[in-house]
């Protein structure tokens, strides 16, 4: 009876062309997927059990057709998962980049604009206080300087602050931790770790003998690369093609199980439960994350430290000194500091020693010593007053003893090396004003041996520099990344061309299966006439 | 089996990410071109960008020191000019005490010669206390009080710092921490003259009448009554340079005429020898204020050897600057026209190959 089997081939020829051109159809609707990885259908020879023996007949009896072996899914583990650990290095050099960047603007003094241009301004006023010390112009023209010397550092305290708000909230309110960058960040991440693990779940009913589920696994990697974007992971795949996502040693979700939530503090609840005084003591990040299991029990109480790749890595590194040479808007937020503390010591000094002098406001003719209240700089204490202790970039002002009526007459220019030459009419005297001028090229032990200009210049190159190179690795980065995407588009994306091939292929397939068919019904038609 | 498979989705993307970066580069020469400089922000060149912040805050000191030194110049061409005027000054004096020591004149005309020695005296003063930018010039460090005073005695004296203050300097900053000293003392330059009581402990007195009694009594600077016996004050006469010899020869011309008309030949050869001294004084300020006209000729010359240094160093530095900063126009320009070229190259490829597929020929 061959003839009914060669009918029964070419009908399950048919039957298999029909769905081989099913998953053309498929490939060829999904080739703008994302994500979507091409399937190809593998054809196997159908075997009829039986002995053969020595009887040809038997081996053609074993002939059954072709059957579908499976369908497999274009993908490269290996790839995949180099590409995640590279995007987890991109989006963490992006977010540092982005801070640089923002860095760079707020100090970009090339227009000169900045507290570079400010500081010139300053010392110029000194060079006129120096010329013309008993003179009311140059000694308000000197005040008015550093006043804008002050708020101009105010100012850029004030943005640093902000681009570091923006990253991480400011420490202590809520509402600034919910709209900061990380705040987004963590919730995104939550969203795909969730997502992963009913993906986990679905595979793991679906998944359940030797064939792959791969619309399922196509969803899956999509979320694990999403999930590669904000913290470093690596992946442990089951059989059943759940996966079991880590960063560092910490499971994040295991199976149908989100094991490693992620939950968000403020450095100030964190360190409130801790029984840490904030802010004095505390010198970590303005933002905690931490580690949660699905029951809401704690599993790392700070995970800062062990998220280090990864948009979030990147983000939450970004803003704090960490006394390790890399700058960010901590650090530059600390050497500004740094400046306005020094500074207002270099003047206040000057203007407070022994044998120097101001002008008697009630005499403007004559000289009156100064004394230790006889400030230039300074700022408001916790008690609303004004102190030297603890001056900052966000707080120097010029003091209220120089800003007050008559306070012009507060500046010490006038200094005798030895007192006996001290004469009340030498309203010209103008040694320490010179003095001070001196400070502009003088080395300051508490500004790493530089001047203050020096000082400012090197923070400048350092954010510079920094940014540079950020962007040199960010941009390599790039172009690792993008090639990655594409070894990978081309490794399992949809090729038209090759799905046309596939196409023409199973039609003629099917064209000839159907030729097959009608011949073999013809054959059979013969044979009914037989013998009639 | 991949090595040679490429996706039609990887070849979009391919041809996506070509477009984007020809129009990056297209984009980044266009902004260079249409702003002029090369760094836009400090990131896009660390050392250049640290280089322009460094010698625009040079560029800003040196302008400080130019202006520095142009005040500087004119405060001493004003010195230069009152120097002239009062070695004029002192000349006439000298020429008067010359005459006045021949010995013919009669005593009319030795008041006459009084007269205008006393006027001299006065011009010389005024000179003396000549205001510059708001600054008394010849006071040293005392600025703002009047350098020269001629009492109710006709002493003329000096509120100024005195020469050996080293704090009567005024100076400037004409380079990196060099500072000139653009002032003198005016007790150095005209000296004093200073008649006074002085009792046993130094303290000078100065004779007054008193208004409710009509005698004469002593008062301190401070106005304080000599209370002592008036026998054990001691009078004394400083002085010093060219108001000296004025007020000396002015002193002597009256004592010489007093002597003439009451016919004390004594007192009148007296007179006649305090007058001759008073011609090597006035020689010898003269010479002072030669000396330090020359001295003082000498600041103004380095100073104008600083104002060039510091139009060479302007120049050179706004040339770096340039360099640093501003696009080199024709590279530029080459430049941003290949980057059109590459553009617009890569968006006829794209948009002929895109649409590229069997399905055109099926």
């Amino acid at each position: 009876m061959n003839l009914l089997s060669s009918l029964n081939i070419s009908a399950g020829a048919l039957s298999v062309n029909e769905k081989a051109i099913s998953v053309v159809s498929h490939n060829v609707s999904n080739m703008n997927t994302e994500g979507y990885h091409k399937q190809r259908v593998n054809l196997q020879a159908r075997n009829i059990a039986g002995q053969i023996g020595d009887n040809p007949n038997n081996q053609v009896r074993a002939n059954g057709g072709v059957k579908i072996a499976n369908v497999m899914r274009y993908n490269d583990d290996y790839l995949n998962n180099y590409y995640r650990e590279q995007l987890s290095q991109k989006n963490m050099l992006e977010q540092q980049l982005g801070n640089l960047d923002e860095l760079a603007g707020i100090f970009d003094d090339l227009e000169g604009t900045g507290v570079d241009a400010a500081l010139s301004n300053f010392y110029e006023a000194l060079n006129n206080l120096q010329q013309y010390p008993a003179s009311s112009t140059a000694r308000t023209n000197f005040i008015e300087v550093s006043k804008s010397l002050t708020s101009l550092m105010n100012e850029k305290s004030v943005q640093l602050s902000k681009l570091t708000g923006e990253a991480l909230g400011d420490g202590s309110s809520e509402d600034a931790l919910k709209n900061s960058k990380i705040y987004t960040q963590y919730r995104e991440l939550n969203n795909s770790l969730e997502e992963l693990a009913a993906v986990n779940k679905a595979l793991q009913t679906t998944q359940t003998g030797t064939l792959t589920a791969n619309n399922l696994l196509d969803q899956r990697d999509l979320i694990l690369h999403d999930i590669a974007q904000f913290v470093d992971i690596t992946v442990d795949e089951k059989p059943n093609g759940s996966v079991t996502v880590y960063t560092g040693d910490q499971a994040l979700v295991k199976g149908a199980k989100v094991t490693g939530k992620l939950d968000i503090e403020t450095a100030k609840s964190y360190c409130d439960k801790h029984g840490i005084k904030y802010p004095d003591d505390w010198t970590g990040e303005n933002a905690v994350l931490s580690i949660v299991d699905g029951d809401g029990g704690v599993v790392v109480e700070n995970a800062n430290s062990i998220i280090t790749g990864g948009a979030l890595g990147g983000l939450i590194h970004s803003a704090t000194d960490y006394n390790d040479g890399v700058t960010n808007a901590g650090t530059v937020q600390a050497s500004l500091d740094k400046l306005a503390g020094s500074i207002a010591k270099i003047f206040n000094d000057l203007n407070t020693r022994d044998n120097a002098y101001c002008i008697d406001s009630s005499n403007t003719n004559h000289l009156k010593a100064t004394d230790s209240d006889n400030i230039l700089f300074a700022c408001y204490g916790p008690d609303g007053k004004e102190t030297t202790t603890g001056i900052t970039a966000a707080n120097i002002k010029v003091s209220d003893n120089i800003l007050k009526t008559d306070g012009i007459w507060n500046i010490s220019c006038a200094y005798f090396e030895d007192p006996k030459y001290y004469d009340e009419n030498a309203v010209g005297n103008a040694q320490n004003a010179i003095t001070m001028l001196g400070t502009r090229n003088e080395k300051q032990a508490d500004l790493n041996g530089m001047s203050v200009e020096d000082y400012y210049t090197s923070m400048l190159g350092k954010i510079a520099s920094a940014g540079d190179s950020a962007k040199n690795l960010y941009e390599t980065q790039c172009d690792v990344v993008d090639s990655l995407e594409n070894q990978l588009d081309s490794a399992y994306g949809v090729d038209l061309n090759e799905e046309l091939v596939d196409l023409v292929k199973y039609q003629t397939a099917y064209a000839a299966a159907a030729q097959v068919f009608n011949t073999v019904n013809s054959c059979l038609d013969t044979l009914m006439t037989l013998g009639r | 089996m991949y090595s040679n498979r490429i996706s039609t989705t990887a070849r979009y993307n391919l041809l996506t990410a070509d477009i984007q970066r020809n129009e990056a580069n297209y984009n980044r020469l266009t902004a260079q071109l249409a702003s002029g400089k090369k760094i836009t922000n400090i990131t896009d060149d660390p050392i250049g960008a640290v280089n322009i912040v460094n010698t625009n805050r040079q560029l800003g000191q040196i302008s400080t020191f130019n202006q520095n030194t142009q005040l500087a110049k004119e405060e001493l061409d004003t010195f230069d000019d009152l120097m002239q005027l009062a070695e004029g000054y002192l000349t006439q004096a000298w020429d008067k005490a010359v005459q006045a020591n021949n010995g013919t004149y009669a005593s009319t005309s030795l008041k006459a010669l009084k007269v205008e020695i006393d006027e001299i005296a006065k011009t010389m003063v005024d000179l003396a206390n000549t205001e510059f930018n708001d600054n008394f010039i010849f006071g040293g460090a005392n600025t703002k009080l009047t350098p020269y005073e001629i009492d109710t005695n006709g002493n003329i004296l000096y509120h100024g710092t005195p020469q050996d203050n080293p704090d009567y300097v005024r100076k400037t900053e004409v380079a990196d921490g060099v500072f000139e000293v653009i002032n003198t003392t005016g007790d150095k330059l005209f000296g004093y003259y200073d008649s006074y009581y002085s009792d046993s402990t130094g303290t000078k007195y100065y004779p007054q009448t008193d208004e409710a009694t009509g005698n004469t009594i002593y008062v301190d600077k401070s106005g304080n009554q000599y209370t002592g016996d008036v026998a054990d004050l001691t009078a004394k006469e400083d002085y010093s340079g060219v108001m000296g010899a004025l007020k000396l020869l002015s002193n002597s011309l009256q004592e010489v005429i007093d002597a003439k008309n009451a016919g004390d030949s004594n007192a009148e050869t007296a007179g006649y020898a305090k007058m001759f001294s008073t011609l090597d004084m006035f020689s010898n300020a003269h010479n002072e204020m030669v000396t330090e006209q020359t001295k003082f000729g000498g600041v103004y010359n380095r100073l104008e050897m600083t104002e060039s240094t510091l139009e060479t160093n302007t120049e050179n530095l706004t040339s770096y600057l340039s360099s640093l900063q501003d696009v080199d126009i024709a590279s530029a320009a080459s430049k941003w026209m290949q980057a059109q070229y590459s553009y617009q190259a890569s968006l006829q490829v794209a948009a002929a190959s895109m649409n590229m597929s069997l399905l055109n020929y099926l």
